[in-house]
Protein backbone atom coordinates (compact mmCIF):
# COMPACT_ATOMS: atom_id res chain seq x y z
CA UNK A 1 0.00 0.00 0.00
CA UNK A 2 1.07 3.72 -0.71
CA UNK A 3 0.30 6.01 1.97
CA UNK A 4 0.67 10.01 0.81
CA UNK A 5 -0.16 12.10 4.10
CA UNK A 6 -0.34 15.98 3.14
CA UNK A 7 3.08 15.94 1.09
CA UNK A 8 3.85 19.44 0.03
CA UNK A 9 6.91 20.47 -2.20
CA UNK A 10 8.19 23.73 -3.10
CA UNK A 11 11.13 25.06 -5.49
CA UNK A 12 13.29 27.84 -5.41
CA UNK A 13 13.79 28.94 -8.80
CA UNK A 14 14.67 32.25 -10.80
CA UNK A 15 10.84 32.83 -10.58
CA UNK A 16 11.32 32.60 -6.98
CA UNK A 17 9.55 30.22 -5.06
CA UNK A 18 7.25 28.16 -6.93
CA UNK A 19 4.62 25.43 -5.16
CA UNK A 20 4.81 22.20 -6.79
CA UNK A 21 2.76 20.24 -4.59
CA UNK A 22 0.14 21.60 -1.76
CA UNK A 23 -1.35 19.08 0.57
CA UNK A 24 -1.53 15.93 -1.80
CA UNK A 25 -2.81 13.20 0.31
CA UNK A 26 -4.27 10.17 -1.47
CA UNK A 27 -3.70 6.26 -0.31
CA UNK A 28 -3.42 3.60 -3.32
CA UNK A 29 -4.14 -0.10 -2.55
CA UNK A 30 -1.62 -2.88 -3.03
CA UNK A 31 -1.38 -4.78 -6.35
CA UNK A 32 -3.50 -1.27 -7.92
CA UNK A 33 -3.36 1.28 -10.43
CA UNK A 34 -3.10 5.12 -10.49
CA UNK A 35 -3.46 7.39 -12.76
CA UNK A 36 -2.13 10.75 -12.15
CA UNK A 37 -4.13 13.31 -14.72
CA UNK A 38 -2.93 16.98 -14.84
CA UNK A 39 -2.18 20.22 -17.16
CA UNK A 40 1.73 20.47 -17.69
CA UNK A 41 3.14 22.17 -14.97
CA UNK A 42 0.91 21.11 -12.76
CA UNK A 43 3.29 18.87 -10.81
CA UNK A 44 3.02 15.22 -11.71
CA UNK A 45 6.63 14.12 -12.44
CA UNK A 46 7.31 16.11 -9.25
CA UNK A 47 4.60 13.92 -7.13
CA UNK A 48 5.89 10.53 -8.65
CA UNK A 49 9.36 12.05 -7.56
CA UNK A 50 8.26 12.38 -4.28
CA UNK A 51 6.70 8.75 -4.38
CA UNK A 52 9.94 7.31 -5.57
CA UNK A 53 12.32 8.88 -3.32
CA UNK A 54 13.56 11.39 -5.86
CA UNK A 55 12.73 14.28 -4.28
CA UNK A 56 12.19 14.82 -0.55
CA UNK A 57 8.83 17.08 0.31
CA UNK A 58 9.11 20.07 2.96
CA UNK A 59 5.92 18.63 4.66
CA UNK A 60 4.20 15.16 5.16
CA UNK A 61 5.10 11.96 4.95
CA UNK A 62 5.22 8.96 1.98
CA UNK A 63 4.68 5.63 3.36
CA UNK A 64 5.44 2.89 0.89
CA UNK A 65 4.82 -0.94 1.84
CA UNK A 66 4.97 0.03 5.69
CA UNK A 67 7.97 2.32 5.32
CA UNK A 68 8.20 6.07 5.88
CA UNK A 69 10.84 6.24 3.13
CA UNK A 70 11.76 9.84 4.21
CA UNK A 71 12.90 8.60 7.66
CA UNK A 72 15.37 5.97 5.88
CA UNK A 73 18.82 7.20 5.99
CA UNK A 74 20.20 8.11 2.29
CA UNK A 75 22.01 4.77 2.05
CA UNK A 76 19.03 2.85 3.17
CA UNK A 77 16.11 4.63 0.96
CA UNK A 78 18.80 3.68 -2.04
CA UNK A 79 18.93 0.30 -0.75
CA UNK A 80 14.99 0.41 -0.64
CA UNK A 81 14.21 1.55 -4.30
CA UNK A 82 16.53 -0.55 -6.26
CA UNK A 83 14.78 -3.43 -4.43
CA UNK A 84 10.98 -1.86 -4.32
CA UNK A 85 11.14 0.89 -7.20
CA UNK A 86 11.03 0.75 -10.76
CA UNK A 87 10.97 3.86 -13.18
CA UNK A 88 10.09 4.89 -16.15
CA UNK A 89 10.80 8.61 -17.16
CA UNK A 90 9.66 10.54 -19.61
CA UNK A 91 12.46 10.28 -21.51
CA UNK A 92 15.90 10.01 -21.45
CA UNK A 93 15.29 6.53 -19.53
CA UNK A 94 18.48 4.36 -20.85
CA UNK A 95 22.22 4.40 -19.86
CA UNK A 96 24.08 5.47 -23.37
CA UNK A 97 26.73 3.06 -22.34
CA UNK A 98 25.14 0.04 -21.61
CA UNK A 99 23.52 -2.39 -24.45
CA UNK A 100 19.71 -3.05 -24.48
CA UNK A 101 20.83 -6.74 -22.47
CA UNK A 102 22.99 -4.81 -19.97
CA UNK A 103 20.18 -2.05 -19.43
CA UNK A 104 17.55 -4.85 -18.75
CA UNK A 105 19.78 -6.42 -16.64
CA UNK A 106 20.50 -3.80 -14.60
CA UNK A 107 18.62 -3.69 -11.71
CA UNK A 108 19.14 -7.41 -11.47
CA UNK A 109 22.90 -7.25 -11.04
CA UNK A 110 22.05 -4.42 -8.55
CA UNK A 111 19.99 -6.50 -6.28
CA UNK A 112 22.80 -9.42 -7.07
CA UNK A 113 20.85 -12.01 -8.29
CA UNK A 114 22.69 -14.72 -10.03
CA UNK A 115 23.97 -14.39 -13.49
CA UNK A 116 22.38 -17.72 -15.18
CA UNK A 117 18.69 -16.09 -13.71
CA UNK A 118 19.28 -13.12 -14.32
CA UNK A 119 19.90 -14.01 -18.27
CA UNK A 120 16.92 -15.97 -18.43
CA UNK A 121 14.88 -13.44 -16.87
CA UNK A 122 16.37 -10.56 -19.21
CA UNK A 123 15.49 -13.07 -22.59
CA UNK A 124 11.91 -13.45 -21.32
CA UNK A 125 11.87 -9.50 -21.15
CA UNK A 126 13.21 -9.57 -24.58
CA UNK A 127 10.93 -11.59 -26.33
CA UNK A 128 7.97 -9.78 -24.62
CA UNK A 129 9.03 -6.47 -25.40
CA UNK A 130 9.46 -8.10 -29.15
CA UNK A 131 13.19 -6.63 -29.08
CA UNK A 132 15.18 -9.98 -29.29
CA UNK A 133 17.14 -9.19 -31.79
CA UNK A 134 18.32 -5.60 -30.81
CA UNK A 135 19.65 -6.68 -27.59
CA UNK A 136 23.58 -5.79 -28.06
CA UNK A 137 22.45 -2.34 -29.82
CA UNK A 138 22.95 0.43 -27.39
CA UNK A 139 20.97 3.19 -26.58
CA UNK A 140 21.52 5.67 -29.45
CA UNK A 141 20.54 2.55 -32.20
CA UNK A 142 17.20 2.73 -31.09
CA UNK A 143 13.71 4.70 -31.93
CA UNK A 144 12.40 6.40 -29.30
CA UNK A 145 9.37 3.85 -29.13
CA UNK A 146 11.63 0.80 -28.26
CA UNK A 147 13.54 3.08 -25.58
CA UNK A 148 10.12 3.08 -23.80
CA UNK A 149 9.79 -0.45 -24.34
CA UNK A 150 13.35 -1.53 -22.85
CA UNK A 151 12.23 0.94 -20.12
CA UNK A 152 9.63 -0.50 -19.11
CA UNK A 153 11.62 -4.02 -19.27
CA UNK A 154 14.55 -2.60 -17.47
CA UNK A 155 11.40 -0.59 -14.70
CA UNK A 156 9.74 -4.29 -14.18
CA UNK A 157 12.84 -6.60 -14.38
CA UNK A 158 13.95 -6.96 -10.70
CA UNK A 159 9.84 -7.57 -9.51
CA UNK A 160 9.37 -4.57 -7.72
CA UNK A 161 6.34 -3.94 -5.69
CA UNK A 162 6.15 -0.52 -7.29
CA UNK A 163 5.97 0.77 -10.79
CA UNK A 164 6.29 4.73 -11.05
CA UNK A 165 5.84 5.87 -14.52
CA UNK A 166 6.11 9.57 -16.06
CA UNK A 167 4.54 10.38 -19.20
CA UNK A 168 6.04 7.18 -20.64
CA UNK A 169 4.03 7.62 -23.49
CA UNK A 170 4.78 11.38 -24.38
CA UNK A 171 7.15 11.27 -26.98
CA UNK A 172 5.51 8.42 -29.06
CA UNK A 173 2.90 8.55 -31.05
CA UNK A 174 -0.46 7.31 -30.09
CA UNK A 175 -0.44 3.48 -31.69
CA UNK A 176 3.01 2.99 -30.32
CA UNK A 177 2.17 4.74 -26.88
CA UNK A 178 -1.06 2.33 -26.68
CA UNK A 179 0.85 -0.89 -27.02
CA UNK A 180 3.24 0.29 -25.19
CA UNK A 181 0.73 0.73 -22.44
CA UNK A 182 -1.18 -2.19 -22.83
CA UNK A 183 2.37 -3.45 -22.58
CA UNK A 184 3.10 -1.90 -19.22
CA UNK A 185 -0.14 -3.07 -17.73
CA UNK A 186 0.45 -6.87 -18.57
CA UNK A 187 3.29 -6.83 -16.88
CA UNK A 188 2.80 -5.54 -14.31
CA UNK A 189 -0.51 -6.72 -13.46
CA UNK A 190 0.82 -9.95 -13.75
CA UNK A 191 3.01 -9.55 -11.03
CA UNK A 192 0.59 -8.02 -8.58
CA UNK A 193 2.81 -4.84 -9.18
CA UNK A 194 0.96 -1.36 -7.85
CA UNK A 195 1.73 1.30 -10.14
CA UNK A 196 1.12 5.20 -10.99
CA UNK A 197 1.07 6.61 -14.05
CA UNK A 198 1.14 10.09 -14.90
CA UNK A 199 -0.14 11.00 -17.93
CA UNK A 200 -2.44 13.73 -20.18
CA UNK A 201 -4.08 11.17 -22.36
CA UNK A 202 -7.37 10.28 -20.83
CA UNK A 203 -7.54 6.96 -22.50
CA UNK A 204 -4.51 5.36 -20.78
CA UNK A 205 -6.37 7.29 -17.47
CA UNK A 206 -9.35 4.80 -18.29
CA UNK A 207 -7.39 1.98 -17.87
CA UNK A 208 -6.79 2.23 -14.32
CA UNK A 209 -8.21 1.30 -11.13
CA UNK A 210 -7.84 4.94 -9.35
CA UNK A 211 -7.58 8.54 -11.18
CA UNK A 212 -6.00 11.47 -9.28
CA UNK A 213 -6.59 14.64 -10.96
CA UNK A 214 -4.29 17.27 -9.86
CA UNK A 215 -3.99 21.32 -11.03
CA UNK A 216 -1.64 23.88 -10.00
CA UNK A 217 -0.27 21.07 -7.47
CA UNK A 218 -3.25 20.31 -5.77
CA UNK A 219 -5.70 17.27 -6.27
CA UNK A 220 -8.73 18.55 -7.04
CA UNK A 221 -10.25 14.85 -8.12
CA UNK A 222 -9.90 11.66 -7.13
CA UNK A 223 -12.20 8.83 -8.92
CA UNK A 224 -11.67 5.36 -7.59
CA UNK B 1 20.03 -5.63 2.60
CA UNK B 2 23.30 -6.15 0.92
CA UNK B 3 25.07 -3.95 -1.48
CA UNK B 4 26.51 -5.14 -4.91
CA UNK B 5 30.42 -6.65 -5.40
CA UNK B 6 33.20 -4.38 -6.20
CA UNK B 7 33.65 -6.42 -9.35
CA UNK B 8 30.13 -5.46 -10.74
CA UNK B 9 31.28 -2.10 -10.64
CA UNK B 10 34.66 -2.12 -11.60
CA UNK B 11 32.78 -3.86 -14.34
CA UNK B 12 30.47 -1.56 -15.02
CA UNK B 13 33.52 1.45 -15.05
CA UNK B 14 35.04 0.03 -17.96
CA UNK B 15 31.86 -0.43 -20.20
CA UNK B 16 31.54 3.29 -19.59
CA UNK B 17 34.96 4.17 -20.43
CA UNK B 18 34.88 1.73 -23.10
CA UNK B 19 31.88 2.82 -24.64
CA UNK B 20 32.30 5.96 -23.97
CA UNK B 21 35.29 5.97 -26.31
CA UNK B 22 36.72 9.39 -27.65
CA UNK B 23 36.55 11.19 -24.69
CA UNK B 24 37.92 8.49 -22.93
CA UNK B 25 41.08 8.57 -25.10
CA UNK B 26 41.47 12.19 -25.43
CA UNK B 27 41.69 12.27 -21.78
CA UNK B 28 44.24 9.52 -21.30
CA UNK B 29 46.32 11.23 -24.03
CA UNK B 30 45.93 14.46 -22.26
CA UNK B 31 47.14 12.61 -19.57
CA UNK B 32 50.18 11.13 -21.29
CA UNK B 33 51.68 14.15 -22.78
CA UNK B 34 51.34 15.44 -19.21
CA UNK B 35 53.36 12.59 -17.90
CA UNK B 36 56.30 13.27 -20.85
CA UNK B 37 56.32 16.58 -20.49
CA UNK B 38 57.30 16.51 -16.71
CA UNK B 39 59.61 13.70 -17.26
CA UNK B 40 61.13 15.17 -20.20
CA UNK B 41 61.41 18.77 -18.13
CA UNK B 42 62.88 17.15 -15.13
CA UNK B 43 65.11 14.84 -17.43
CA UNK B 44 66.07 18.16 -19.38
CA UNK B 45 67.29 20.21 -15.93
CA UNK B 46 69.58 17.08 -15.13
CA UNK B 47 71.09 16.53 -18.16
CA UNK B 48 72.29 20.48 -18.76
CA UNK B 49 73.56 20.11 -15.28
CA UNK B 50 75.11 16.76 -16.10
CA UNK B 51 76.17 18.57 -19.47
CA UNK B 52 77.94 21.42 -17.15
CA UNK B 53 79.44 19.23 -14.61
CA UNK B 54 80.95 17.30 -17.01
CA UNK B 55 82.27 20.13 -19.39
CA UNK B 56 84.21 22.09 -16.92
CA UNK B 57 85.25 19.16 -14.67
CA UNK B 58 86.68 17.78 -17.76
CA UNK B 59 88.43 21.16 -19.07
CA UNK B 60 90.88 20.75 -16.04
CA UNK B 61 90.02 20.60 -12.94
CA UNK B 62 88.55 16.46 -12.52
CA UNK B 63 85.87 15.61 -9.92
CA UNK B 64 88.27 15.66 -7.15
CA UNK B 65 91.66 17.08 -6.35
CA UNK B 66 94.27 15.79 -3.89
CA UNK B 67 96.31 18.59 -2.21
CA UNK B 68 100.18 18.10 -1.00
CA UNK B 69 100.44 14.64 -1.33
CA UNK B 70 103.57 12.91 -0.43
CA UNK B 71 106.02 11.19 -3.01
CA UNK B 72 105.46 8.13 -1.93
CA UNK B 73 101.84 7.67 -2.81
CA UNK B 74 101.26 6.49 -6.05
CA UNK B 75 98.62 7.06 -8.47
CA UNK B 76 97.58 3.81 -8.13
CA UNK B 77 96.80 4.01 -4.33
CA UNK B 78 93.99 7.15 -5.50
CA UNK B 79 92.38 4.20 -7.61
CA UNK B 80 89.13 3.23 -5.66
CA UNK B 81 85.76 2.44 -6.72
CA UNK B 82 84.04 4.41 -8.97
CA UNK B 83 87.61 6.56 -10.41
CA UNK B 84 88.39 6.43 -13.91
CA UNK B 85 91.42 8.61 -13.77
CA UNK B 86 94.15 10.02 -12.28
CA UNK B 87 96.34 12.57 -13.01
CA UNK B 88 99.81 13.38 -11.42
CA UNK B 89 100.92 17.14 -11.01
CA UNK B 90 103.00 19.21 -9.35
CA UNK B 91 103.10 22.97 -9.37
CA UNK B 92 106.20 25.10 -8.62
CA UNK B 93 105.66 28.72 -8.43
CA UNK B 94 108.88 30.66 -10.46
CA UNK B 95 109.41 33.23 -13.11
CA UNK B 96 109.20 32.86 -16.85
CA UNK B 97 111.87 35.47 -18.82
CA UNK B 98 112.02 35.89 -22.52
CA UNK B 99 113.97 38.88 -23.95
CA UNK B 100 114.07 40.73 -20.58
CA UNK B 101 109.75 40.51 -20.12
CA UNK B 102 109.54 38.77 -16.54
CA UNK B 103 106.33 37.40 -15.91
CA UNK B 104 105.43 35.28 -12.24
CA UNK B 105 104.13 31.94 -12.91
CA UNK B 106 102.57 28.98 -11.66
CA UNK B 107 104.31 26.20 -13.73
CA UNK B 108 102.60 22.73 -13.41
CA UNK B 109 103.81 19.58 -14.52
CA UNK B 110 101.85 17.15 -16.31
CA UNK B 111 101.84 14.14 -18.05
CA UNK B 112 101.13 15.03 -21.49
CA UNK B 113 99.88 11.52 -22.66
CA UNK B 114 97.57 10.76 -19.53
CA UNK B 115 96.38 14.92 -19.66
CA UNK B 116 95.17 14.36 -23.29
CA UNK B 117 92.82 11.46 -22.41
CA UNK B 118 91.29 12.95 -19.60
CA UNK B 119 91.50 16.57 -20.14
CA UNK B 120 90.74 18.95 -22.86
CA UNK B 121 93.28 21.84 -22.87
CA UNK B 122 94.69 20.69 -25.97
CA UNK B 123 90.93 21.56 -27.54
CA UNK B 124 91.67 24.94 -26.31
CA UNK B 125 95.31 25.37 -28.21
CA UNK B 126 94.85 28.25 -30.63
CA UNK B 127 98.92 28.51 -32.07
CA UNK B 128 100.71 25.66 -31.46
CA UNK B 129 100.38 22.03 -30.52
CA UNK B 130 100.17 20.43 -26.93
CA UNK B 131 103.42 19.32 -25.04
CA UNK B 132 104.70 15.99 -25.68
CA UNK B 133 106.54 13.58 -22.74
CA UNK B 134 110.21 13.85 -24.18
CA UNK B 135 110.20 17.80 -25.79
CA UNK B 136 111.58 20.15 -22.96
CA UNK B 137 108.80 22.32 -23.78
CA UNK B 138 106.19 24.72 -22.50
CA UNK B 139 102.30 25.90 -23.24
CA UNK B 140 101.45 29.02 -22.47
CA UNK B 141 98.44 30.97 -21.89
CA UNK B 142 97.30 33.45 -24.66
CA UNK B 143 97.70 36.61 -22.09
CA UNK B 144 100.81 35.06 -20.88
CA UNK B 145 102.30 35.02 -23.89
CA UNK B 146 100.95 38.13 -25.02
CA UNK B 147 102.84 39.96 -22.63
CA UNK B 148 106.15 38.25 -22.89
CA UNK B 149 105.70 38.49 -26.65
CA UNK B 150 106.99 34.85 -27.18
CA UNK B 151 105.56 33.29 -30.44
CA UNK B 152 105.90 29.29 -30.89
CA UNK B 153 109.03 28.04 -30.97
CA UNK B 154 110.58 30.74 -28.67
CA UNK B 155 112.97 29.27 -26.23
CA UNK B 156 112.08 30.87 -22.57
CA UNK B 157 113.71 30.11 -18.71
CA UNK B 158 112.07 29.50 -16.17
CA UNK B 159 113.63 29.94 -12.53
CA UNK B 160 112.15 29.48 -9.41
CA UNK B 161 114.18 32.30 -7.62
CA UNK B 162 116.10 29.92 -5.15
CA UNK B 163 118.11 27.91 -7.94
CA UNK B 164 120.55 29.29 -9.84
CA UNK B 165 120.34 26.98 -13.30
CA UNK B 166 117.51 28.12 -15.30
CA UNK B 167 115.17 25.68 -16.73
CA UNK B 168 114.94 26.08 -20.58
CA UNK B 169 112.16 25.76 -21.85
CA UNK B 170 110.87 26.01 -25.40
CA UNK B 171 107.40 27.30 -26.61
CA UNK B 172 105.24 24.11 -27.68
CA UNK B 173 101.91 26.10 -28.12
CA UNK B 174 99.57 28.79 -26.90
CA UNK B 175 96.01 27.74 -25.15
CA UNK B 176 93.45 30.36 -24.82
CA UNK B 177 90.25 28.58 -22.33
CA UNK B 178 88.35 31.94 -21.19
CA UNK B 179 88.15 31.05 -17.85
CA UNK B 180 90.42 33.26 -15.62
CA UNK B 181 92.18 30.78 -13.32
CA UNK B 182 93.27 28.98 -16.46
CA UNK B 183 94.23 31.79 -18.61
CA UNK B 184 96.26 33.74 -15.76
CA UNK B 185 99.29 33.10 -14.29
CA UNK B 186 99.85 29.63 -14.98
CA UNK B 187 102.13 27.59 -17.52
CA UNK B 188 102.35 24.17 -18.21
CA UNK B 189 105.51 21.84 -19.25
CA UNK B 190 105.99 17.95 -19.35
CA UNK B 191 106.28 16.50 -15.48
CA UNK B 192 109.75 14.80 -16.11
CA UNK B 193 111.24 18.56 -16.50
CA UNK B 194 109.90 19.20 -13.04
CA UNK B 195 109.84 15.98 -11.09
CA UNK B 196 113.59 16.61 -9.46
CA UNK B 197 112.86 20.27 -8.55
CA UNK B 198 110.00 19.25 -5.88
CA UNK B 199 108.21 16.03 -5.34
CA UNK B 200 105.07 16.87 -3.66
CA UNK B 201 102.40 16.39 -6.28
CA UNK B 202 98.56 16.86 -6.26
CA UNK B 203 95.99 14.37 -7.94
CA UNK B 204 93.20 15.35 -10.23
CA UNK B 205 90.64 12.64 -9.86
CA UNK B 206 88.41 11.75 -12.49
CA UNK B 207 84.93 9.70 -11.79
CA UNK B 208 82.62 7.40 -13.51
CA UNK B 209 79.43 9.57 -14.43
CA UNK B 210 76.71 9.31 -11.52
CA UNK B 211 79.23 9.01 -8.54
CA UNK B 212 79.27 11.47 -5.95
CA UNK B 213 82.71 12.65 -4.72
CA UNK B 214 81.91 12.79 -1.37
CA UNK B 215 81.78 9.26 -1.10
CA UNK B 216 85.29 8.73 -2.89
CA UNK B 217 86.95 11.80 -0.32
CA UNK B 218 85.23 9.87 2.43
CA UNK B 219 87.14 6.55 0.99
CA UNK B 220 90.13 8.18 0.51
CA UNK B 221 89.82 9.86 4.19
CA UNK B 222 89.28 5.56 5.33
CA UNK B 223 92.46 4.86 3.42
CA UNK B 224 94.65 7.41 3.37
CA UNK B 225 96.90 9.42 6.10
CA UNK B 226 94.49 12.34 6.98
CA UNK B 227 97.11 14.62 6.49
CA UNK B 228 96.01 14.97 2.70
CA UNK B 229 93.16 17.42 1.63
CA UNK B 230 90.80 16.35 -0.94
CA UNK B 231 88.80 18.57 -2.40
CA UNK B 232 85.52 17.98 -4.42
CA UNK B 233 84.39 20.26 -7.71
CA UNK B 234 81.80 21.79 -5.58
CA UNK B 235 84.27 23.22 -3.03
CA UNK B 236 86.81 24.42 -5.43
CA UNK B 237 84.21 25.74 -8.22
CA UNK B 238 81.38 27.69 -6.27
CA UNK B 239 80.76 29.59 -8.79
CA UNK B 240 79.67 26.55 -10.90
CA UNK B 241 78.19 25.25 -8.04
CA UNK B 242 75.99 28.09 -7.55
CA UNK B 243 75.13 28.35 -10.84
CA UNK B 244 73.82 24.65 -10.93
CA UNK B 245 71.76 25.24 -8.14
CA UNK B 246 70.62 28.21 -9.66
CA UNK B 247 69.34 26.20 -12.69
CA UNK B 248 68.40 23.29 -10.17
CA UNK B 249 65.86 26.29 -8.39
CA UNK B 250 64.79 27.90 -11.81
CA UNK B 251 64.06 24.30 -13.40
CA UNK B 252 62.00 23.01 -9.68
CA UNK B 253 59.63 26.29 -10.38
CA UNK B 254 59.00 25.85 -14.01
CA UNK B 255 58.48 21.97 -13.26
CA UNK B 256 56.34 22.84 -10.48
CA UNK B 257 54.56 25.72 -12.36
CA UNK B 258 53.70 23.21 -15.36
CA UNK B 259 52.89 20.44 -13.04
CA UNK B 260 50.37 22.88 -11.80
CA UNK B 261 48.61 24.15 -14.88
CA UNK B 262 48.74 20.57 -16.15
CA UNK B 263 46.78 19.02 -12.88
CA UNK B 264 44.59 21.75 -13.36
CA UNK B 265 43.84 20.99 -16.86
CA UNK B 266 43.75 17.14 -16.10
CA UNK B 267 41.41 17.70 -12.96
CA UNK B 268 39.15 20.48 -15.21
CA UNK B 269 39.08 17.19 -17.68
CA UNK B 270 37.78 14.66 -15.37
CA UNK B 271 34.81 17.49 -13.94
CA UNK B 272 34.09 17.91 -17.32
CA UNK B 273 34.01 14.24 -18.03
CA UNK B 274 32.14 13.46 -14.76
CA UNK B 275 29.47 16.15 -15.65
CA UNK B 276 28.86 14.66 -19.09
CA UNK B 277 27.71 11.88 -17.46
CA UNK B 278 25.79 13.46 -14.71
CA UNK B 279 22.94 11.60 -16.76
CA UNK B 280 23.78 8.93 -16.35
CA UNK B 281 24.82 8.59 -12.45
CA UNK B 282 21.13 10.34 -12.17
CA UNK B 283 19.42 7.64 -13.71
CA UNK B 284 21.58 5.07 -11.67
CA UNK B 285 20.24 7.11 -8.87
CA UNK B 286 16.76 6.51 -9.42
CA UNK B 287 17.47 2.94 -9.96
CA UNK B 288 18.91 3.10 -6.22
CA UNK B 289 22.46 2.67 -6.35
CA UNK B 290 24.15 4.21 -3.45
CA UNK B 291 26.43 7.40 -3.03
CA UNK B 292 29.26 5.05 -1.55
CA UNK B 293 28.64 3.16 -4.89
CA UNK B 294 28.57 5.95 -7.47
CA UNK B 295 31.27 7.04 -5.61
CA UNK B 296 33.42 4.19 -6.02
CA UNK B 297 32.87 3.65 -10.00
CA UNK B 298 33.75 7.41 -10.29
CA UNK B 299 36.88 6.47 -8.51
CA UNK B 300 37.03 3.52 -10.82
CA UNK B 301 36.83 4.74 -14.34
CA UNK B 302 39.24 7.93 -13.10
CA UNK B 303 41.73 5.38 -11.90
CA UNK B 304 41.05 2.71 -15.21
CA UNK B 305 41.46 5.90 -17.06
CA UNK B 306 44.95 6.86 -16.13
CA UNK B 307 46.02 3.09 -16.30
CA UNK B 308 44.96 2.93 -19.75
CA UNK B 309 47.04 6.00 -20.09
CA UNK B 310 49.96 4.71 -18.69
N1 LIG C 1 13.85 21.42 -10.21
C1 LIG C 1 12.94 22.40 -10.26
N2 LIG C 1 13.29 23.66 -9.95
C2 LIG C 1 12.38 24.65 -9.96
N3 LIG C 1 11.11 24.49 -10.28
C3 LIG C 1 10.67 23.27 -10.60
C4 LIG C 1 11.58 22.15 -10.63
N4 LIG C 1 10.91 21.05 -11.00
C5 LIG C 1 9.63 21.47 -11.20
N5 LIG C 1 9.50 22.78 -10.98
C6 LIG C 1 8.24 23.54 -11.05
O1 LIG C 1 7.25 22.85 -10.37
C7 LIG C 1 6.03 22.88 -11.07
C8 LIG C 1 5.56 21.47 -11.36
O2 LIG C 1 6.44 20.85 -12.26
P1 LIG C 1 6.31 19.36 -12.77
O3 LIG C 1 7.50 19.04 -13.56
O4 LIG C 1 6.02 18.51 -11.61
O5 LIG C 1 5.03 19.46 -13.71
P2 LIG C 1 4.41 18.33 -14.66
O6 LIG C 1 3.01 18.20 -14.27
O7 LIG C 1 5.26 17.12 -14.60
O8 LIG C 1 4.53 19.00 -16.07
P3 LIG C 1 4.75 18.26 -17.51
O9 LIG C 1 3.42 17.67 -17.85
O10 LIG C 1 5.07 19.40 -18.39
O11 LIG C 1 5.81 17.29 -17.33
C9 LIG C 1 6.29 23.69 -12.34
O12 LIG C 1 5.83 24.99 -12.16
C10 LIG C 1 7.77 23.68 -12.47
O13 LIG C 1 8.20 24.86 -13.07
MG1 LIG D 1 6.44 16.01 -16.05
Amino acid sequence: MIELEKISKEFRSGRGYVRALTDVSFTLERGKTAAVVGKSGSGKTTLLNCIGGLERPEKGTVICFGADIYSLSAKKLSLFQRKNFGFVFQHGNLLSYLTVFENIAFPLWLNGIAEKQAQLRVKELLKKIGLSNAQAALPHELSGGEIQRVSAARAIAHSPRLLLADEPTASLDTVTGKNLIALMFEMGRNQGCTMVISTHDPEISRLADQIIQIKDGRVIKETA
Amino acid sequence: MKTTPIGFWVKTASLFLFRSGRSTVVLSLMVVAAVYTLIFLSSLAVGVNDAMIRNSVSLYSGHITGFSLSPWLKTDNLFVEGVVGVLKRISIPGILTYEGNIETVTLIGVNPSAELKRTAIWKKIIAGKYLQATEQAILLSQPLAERLKVKYGDVLYFSTGFEKNNLQLKLSGIYKTGIDQLDRGIAFCPLAEIADMHKIWSATIFLNEGVEPESVIAEYRRRLADTYHFKSWKELMPDLRQLIDLEYLSMGIVTVLVFGVVSLGIACAFVIFILKNLREYGIMKAMGVTTGEMTFLIVVEVVLMNLAAT
